[in-house]
């Protein structure tokens, strides 16, 4: 890889036109991401726009472009809209659970208890644990014999068990329940790490001042806190709004299309070989991903200026 | 005020111990289950087994043809890592230190960045296509260079981040005893990139591991399943025999796992570093 021949670095860097050392071996290593990211990222996702003005079915190259046709199609389309409804909830719902228990987890974390070690590390492992084995962990504890009937009916409340994965209106709920679990760790990490960097300067001086308590906290603490929220908020919004593999494991989108999501229901799309259709909802779900996160973020960030 | 701080005190170390134990419940109680007989899953599930029923695993082990999915797996992650990492790095070194051609350089940075907004479904449609065309689908090849360009956004993100950190005095002595670019990013820098390399590896290591939805789009075939799948599908044939399910599970959440509790403290800094940086 070394040039044998030696020569003037400063005189050569000063030379205007492209030489190889002042371009073209940067473009050599940058080479190698740039074709795989073409090939495997950029390139597919232009031609999902094009593919998304078609009713291209996945088998034959014989398709027809149809304009805006599956555009039209997603507006009428009951269960897109169903779909639409159930990320949205979805999202804000994991993203204030997931936060307001990881907040109190890292507090608690914060505070001078016995076996913080041992305690971070059984909150934290479920992170490490995939998609699948949650949703079919989950599965179980809201089966008909499962862990919560079982319960219920050990106390008396027998008359409560229910399939609740079977019912349209806790489905979705218990889908947000197992994805709040595996994350709450992740997230309460990042808080605990801003909380360790909030130096006890800043404490004292408030207490002296006499914020003690909830007060503390509500203007101290929460407020030095901004950075980690924006972190957490925008991650678990991103990381849910395109929630595929959880709900596809635990529910397929069912009862009905009580948990279909974006995501889950451009997989059906695609496994029923309407690829163009496909396509077009997963533009728009790019374009809500957009614009969401260039709201919260601006949001967020105009809130961390403001401490 | 010292006695009220106490009972505080005591108060929260209930609370967060409860809190711990009811989250690793749900691992420690399929471990205790995946131990129990056909009869006695149905009769008292919860309970700690009555006696320890090992054939549940022989039979897990079996059905989910264990170690070629591990070794799938580790193959798919091991390659996609190794080589991501590598060009990452190399590509977030250019667009940071190109001395000509900028504009050329930070257009291409924007356009890895482009992966942040775009979620990979918006790829998938094109890729099921693509592959086919290239010769691709099903096969390890195609999936590792989807899993690398899908990372590409954060890794190139991170590295350049850290590369603008370092002093380019370092770089600038090399080239006057005569190196070229590609021989300073090897010998100078590569070596410094070791904290953010590791933030990385551990980053995509899970992810790769951990990714169900494109292994199930573009892997068929049961030869080549990786260990989300092959729970995937294990469940279709034992959906009612937990004991064993719950064999199957715990098989395949204990590499990881136990890489988890040897490593946890690089773990746990990699991925905090990761979020905090991205």
């Amino acid at each position: 890889m070394e040039r044998q021949i030696s020569m003037n670095p400063k005189r050569d860097l000063r030379k205007r036109r492209l030489n190889f050392e002042n371009f073209y071996a940067y473009l050599i290593m940058a080479l190698p991401l740039l074709i795989v990211y073409l090939i495997f990222f950029f390139i597919p996702s232009i031609s999902s726009f094009f593919i998304s003005f078609t009713n291209y079915n996945g088998i034959s190259l014989d398709f027809d472009m149809v304009g805006l046709k599956n555009y039209q199609t997603m507006l009428q389309d009951q269960v897109f809209r169903a779909s639409f409804t159930n990320t949205f909830v979805f999202t804000i719902v994991v993203s204030l659970l997931q936060n307001l228990l990881s907040l109190l987890t890292a507090l608690g974390l914060n505070a001078r208890i016995r076996m913080r070690g041992a305690i971070r590390t059984m909150i934290f492992a479920p992170v490490l644990i995939n998609a699948v084995v949650t949703a079919y962990i989950w599965t179980y504890i809201f089966d008909t014999n499962g862990l919560i009937n079982t319960l219920l009916r050990a106390v008396g409340l027998g008359g409560l068990a229910q399939t609740w994965l079977g019912n349209p209106d806790y489905a979705l709920g218990c889908v947000i329940v197992a994805h709040v679990w595996r994350f709450i760790g992740y997230s309460a990490l990042i808080y605990l790490a801003n909380l360790q960097s909030i130096s006890s300067d800043v404490l004292e001086a408030a207490e002296i001042d006499g914020a003690v308590g909830w007060k503390r906290f509500r203007y101290v603490v929460f407020p030095l806190l901004a950075p980690a929220t924006t972190i957490n908020i925008i991650t678990s919004i991103a990381g849910t709004f395109k929630v595929f593999d959880i709900i596809f494991a635990m529910t397929e989108g069912g009862p009905g299309n009580a948990t279909e999501t974006i995501a889950t229901y451009i997989v059906r799309n695609m496994n029923e070989n309407l690829y163009g259709y496909a396509a077009a909802i997963s533009i728009a779900l790019f374009f809500i991903i957009l614009v969401i996160n260039v709201f919260v973020y601006g949001f967020l960030k105009k809130r961390e200026t403001q401490v | 005020m010292t006695l009220k701080r106490e009972k505080t005190q005591i108060v929260i170390q209930i609370i967060m111990t409860l809190f711990a134990v009811i989250i690793i419940y749900p691992m420690i109680m399929i471990l205790l289950m995946s131990f129990k007989s056909d009869a006695e899953i149905v009769t008292s599930p919860l309970t700690i087994p009555s006696e320890f029923v090992f054939a549940n695993y022989a039979e897990a082990w079996d059905s989910m043809n264990y170690l070629r999915v591990l070794g799938n797996s580790t193959f798919l992650t091991v390659c996609t890592v190794a080589i991501g990492t590598m060009i990452y790095s190399m590509a977030g070194y250019a667009v940071v230190r190109a001395k000509r051609g900028k504009i050329f350089f930070s257009c291409v940075f924007y356009m890895f960045l482009a992966g942040l907004v775009i979620p990979p479904q918006v790829t998938l449609v094109p890729l099921v296509v693509w592959l086919k065309a290239l010769h691709l689908s099903n096969t390890f090849q195609g999936l590792i260079g989807v899993m690398i360009a899908g990372g590409t956004a954060t890794g190139v993100f991170l590295i350049r981040n850290f590369i603008s950190t370092i002093p380019q005095a370092l770089e600038e002595a090399a080239v006057i005893d005569g190196c070229s670019p590609i021989g300073v990013f090897f010998r100078i820098i590569f070596p410094l990139l070791k904290p953010i390399v590791v933030t990385l590896v551990i980053m995509n290591s899970i992810n790769v591991w951990n990714d169900f939805m494109h292994p199930l789009l573009l892997l068929q075939g049961a030869a080549a399943r990786t260990v989300p799948l092959a729970v995937y599908f294990f469940k279709g044939e034992f959906t009612t025999q937990w004991n064993v399910l719950f064999a199957g599970l715990t098989l395949s959440i204990i590499p990881l796992l136990v890489v988890y509790f040897i490593l946890q403290r690089h773990i746990m800094g990699g991925l905090m570093s990761g979020a905090v940086k991205s």
